[in-house]
C-alpha cells in the first residue's frame, strides 16, 4: 500500500488572508480615489474632514477584513475586496451626484450610515453564525415569511407614495422610512428553497412518467413551481415590475435545476413564465407601456425622460468617460439609485463600466465556486442561489439601463442608493463567506485512521483520507 | 485616467489571487516526510507519544462512522462502560456491524482496558482483532464495525 500523501491527492486551499488584506486596501482606494478626484476636478480645496472620511473608509475596510481573518480564516479571499470596491465606488458616485445639485443633497451620508450598518451586520453574522446549517429545517415557515414580504407592497396602508412616481409598486413606507421588502425576501426565500430542495430533491429528480421521450414530473411535484409561478405573476401584474418577478421565479427555477440537474424544470419554468408574461403584456396596458419605452423610448420624450437622459449620458461618456466630477449625471432623475451605472458610464466611460461588470462577474463566479467546493448540499444550494440572485439582478438592472432589457426597479447590488438593498446584500455576502470558510477548511480534525478497513472480513467502506499500511 | 488604470490593476490582482487559489498550496518534501513520520509513529502503538505530565483521557469518542461525534465519559477506577448498539449502553454505537452489547472499557490503576463481549464481528485495536482484554491509551484506535473510536483528553 502507498502512503496517504501519494494515494490521495489532498487539496489544501491557501488561506490567502494577506492577499485579501492587500486587495482590501486596494479596493478602499476605489471609494477614496473617486471621492478625492471629484473634489479636485471641481476645484474644491481638500479639507481635513474629507481626509478624515477617507481614513474612516480605510478603517472600515480593514475592520471587515479583520473579522474575516479571525472568524473565517479559510474563506474565499476575493469576495470581500470586490464588495468593498463596489460599495466604495457607489458611495463616491452618490456623493458626486449629491454635490452636483444646488444646494447639495445628503444622500451619500445616509448611504454611508447604511454601509456601516451593513458591515456591522456582516461582522455579527460572521461572529455568531458558526454553522450555517442551523438555517436549514424551516422551509415552509421561511417560505411563508418570504411570500408575505414579497407581496407586502400590495397592502394598501403600507405602500409607499413614491411607488406612483417610480412606476412599480415595490416600496413600503412605515413611519416615514421607505423600505424595499423584496430585498429581504430575496434572502429568506433563498434559504427556504435551499432547505426545501435539500429535503426533496430526490423526489423531484426521480418520480414521474416518460411521455414521448420527455420525462414528465408528477402533478403534485409541480405544486411548488406552480405556487412560485403564481406569485411571480402577481408581482408582475400588481407591482408592475418585471425585474422582481423575473428575479424570484428565475431563482426558484435555477435552484431546482441545480438541485436535480435536470433541464426539464428549466424548460417548464421558462415556458410557463414567458407564455404568461406575453399574455399579460397583451392585456395589461402598463406592461405594454414598459415594453414601448424599452424598444422605442424616443417616441415619447416626456414619459421616457429618465431613460433618454441616461442614454445621452452614456454616449457622452464614450470610451474613457468625462472623469470624476466632470460629467452631468445629475440631469437624469434619481440618478443615484436605478441609474447609477449610467452615471458611472458617463464619468468613467465604457472602460470603467466594464470594470464594474467584470467585478460582479468575478464575484458571482467565486460564489458558484463556493457552491462547487462545499460538500454540504444545503450549502451548495444556498451559495448557488445567492450567486444567481446577484447575477440575475445585475443583468436585469444594467441591461435595463443600457436598454438591453425593459427597465426594472431592481437595485444595482452594493452601488445604488438604498439602505434595504445594501444591508440585505451585506447579509448575503456574510452567508457566502461563512459557507466558503466551512467548505475550504481542511479536515484536519479527523482522527488518524489506523486500521486498513479493506483487508478485514466485514465488508466496510474505505474511510476517506485513510492512512494505508 | 489614472483611476481607470487603478481599477484594472485591481482586477488583475483579483484574477491573480484566483489563479493562485486554483493550484492549491505547494506541499514541500519536508512536510510530506514529517506527515509520514507522524502517521507511522501513531501506527506503532503510541509508545513514543506518551509524555509525563499529559492529562489522562476523560472521554471516548467515535471519530469515524455513522455515529461520528458521539462520545461517553470514561469510567472511574474499578468501574466500566459498555459500548454497543443498544440504547442502554453508555456509548451507543450506531453501526450495522455492532452487536447490541459489543465491548466494554474499564479502568484500573494503570489505565484503561478494552474487552470484547463476544460480539459477532469482533473488536479491533489498531487494526488487530482482540481476543483478550487489551490496554488502550490516547492515540490507539478502537474499531467496531465501520466505526472507529479514540480516547480523548
Amino acid at each position: 500500500m502507498m502512503s496517504a500523501s501519494e494515494a490521495l491527492p489532498v487539496v489544501v486551499y491557501r488561506k490567502q488572508r494577506n492577499a485579501e488584506l492587500g486587495l482590501c486596501l486596494l479596493a478602499s482606494l476605489f471609494g477614496i480615489g473617486g471621492y478625492l478626484i471629484t473634489h479636485l476636478n471641481r476645484g474644491d480645496a481638500l479639507s481635513i474632514t474629507s481626509l478624515l472620511i477617507c481614513a474612516g473608509w480605510v478603517a472600515l475596510c480593514i475592520g471587515a477584513h479583520l473579522v474575516v481573518r479571525v472568524r473565517c480564516a479559510y474563506a474565499d479571499p476575493v469576495i470581500l475586496p470586490s464588495v468593498l470596491a463596489l460599495n466604495g465606488l457607489g458611495l463616491a458616485m452618490i456623493h458626486r451626484i449629491d454635490i452636483g445639485f444646488e444646494p447639495p443633497m445628503a444622500a451619500a451620508t445616509m448611504q454611508l450610515v447604511w454601509t456601516v450598518l451593513g458591515v456591522l451586520l456582516f461582522a455579527l453574522i460572521l461572529i455568531y453564525l458558526r454553522d450555517y446549517r442551523v438555517l436549514e429545517g424551516f422551509p415552509y415557515v421561511l417560505f411563508l415569511v418570504g411570500m408575505v414580504l414579497l407581496l407586502l407592497p400590495l397592502v394598501p396602508g403600507l405602500a409607499s407614495p413614491r411607488n406612483v412616481e417610480n412606476g412599480s409598486q415595490i416600496w413600503i413606507e412605515i413611519f416615514g422610512y421607505s423600505f424595499q421588502p423584496a430585498e429581504i425576501a430575496k434572502i429568506v426565500l433563498t434559504l427556504a428553497f435551499a432547505s426545501y430542495l435539500t429535503a426533496n430533491r430526490d423526489l423531484l429528480q426521480l418520480a414521474g412518467r416518460r411521455v414521448l421521450g420527455f420525462h414528465l414530473p408528477r402533478m403534485r411535484d409541480l405544486v411548488p413551481i406552480g405556487v412560485m409561478w403564481a406569485a411571480a405573476l402577481l408581482v408582475l401584474v400588481f407591482q408592475n415590475d418585471l425585474g422582481t418577478s423575473m428575479l424570484f421565479f428565475g431563482l426558484f427555477v435555477m435552484m431546482l435545476f441545480v438541485a436535480t440537474s435536470q433541464i426539464r424544470w428549466v424548460v417548464i419554468g421558462v415556458a410557463a413564465f414567458t407564455a404568461a408574461a406575453l399574455l399579460i403584456g397583451q392585456v395589461a396596458p402598463h406592461v405594454a407601456t414598459r415594453i414601448s419605452s424599452w424598444l422605442d423610448p424616443f417616441s415619447d420624450y416626456d414619459r421616457n425622460y429618465q431613460i433618454i437622459t441616461a442614454q445621452f449620458g452614456i454616449a457622452w461618456g464614450g470610451l474613457f468617460g468625462r472623469g470624476w466630477g466632470l460629467g452631468r449625471p445629475g440631469l437624469t432623475p434619481v440618478a443615484s439609485s436605478d441609474f447609477i451605472s449610467a452615471a458611472i458610464a458617463e464619468e468613467l466611460g465604457l472602460v470603467g463600466l466594464t470594470v464594474i461588470i467584470v467585478l460582479y462577474l468575478l464575484m458571482v463566479a467565486r460564489g458558484l465556486r463556493v457552491a462547487l467546493t462545499s460538500t454540504v448540499i444545503f450549502g451548495k444550494l444556498l451559495a448557488a442561489g445567492f450567486s444567481f440572485v446577484f447575477a440575475l439582478q445585475i443583468f436585469a438592472i444594467i441591461g435595463g439601463v443600457t436598454r438591453l432589457l425593459p427597465l426594472t426597479g431592481l437595485t444595482t447590488p452594493f452601488m445604488s442608493q438604498g439602505g434595504s438593498s445594501l444591508v440585505a446584500n451585506w447579509i448575503i455576502v456574510a452567508l457566502l463567506i461563512v459557507i466558503s470558510h466551512q467548505a475550504r477548511r481542511p479536515a484536519t480534525t479527523m482522527a488518524p485512521v489506523d486500521a486498513n478497513l479493506a483487508d478485514d472480513e466485514t465488508a466496510v467502506i474505505q474511510a476517506q483520507g485513510g492512512v494505508g499500511q | 485616467m489614472a483611476f481607470l488604470l487603478l481599477m484594472w490593476v485591481f482586477i488583475l490582482f483579483v484574477v491573480n489571487t484566483i489563479r493562485a487559489d486554483l493550484f492549491g498550496r505547494r506541499v514541500t518534501k519536508e512536510e510530506l516526510v514529517a506527515a509520514d513520520e507522524r502517521a507511522s509513529s501513531i501506527r506503532q502503538g503510541g509508545l513514543r507519544r506518551r509524555r509525563a505530565g499529559k492529562p489522562p483521557p476523560t472521554r471516548v469518542a467515535i471519530t469515524t462512522g455513522r455515529a461520528s461525534g458521539a462520545s461517553a465519559t470514561l469510567p472511574e477506577v474499578g468501574q466500566e462502560i459498555i459500548l454497543g448498539r443498544a440504547s442502554s449502553c453508555e456509548l451507543e454505537v450506531d453501526d450495522d456491524y455492532a452487536s447490541s452489547r459489543h465491548a466494554k472499557i474499564w479502568r484500573d490503576e494503570e489505565g484503561f482496558v478494552v474487552e470484547d463481549l463476544a460480539s459477532t464481528n469482533g473488536t479491533y485495536v489498531n487494526g488487530q482483532q482482540i481476543s483478550q482484554p487489551t490496554r488502550i491509551n490516547v492515540g490507539d484506535v478502537i474499531r467496531i464495525g465501520r466505526s472507529q473510536m479514540q480516547l480523548e483528553a
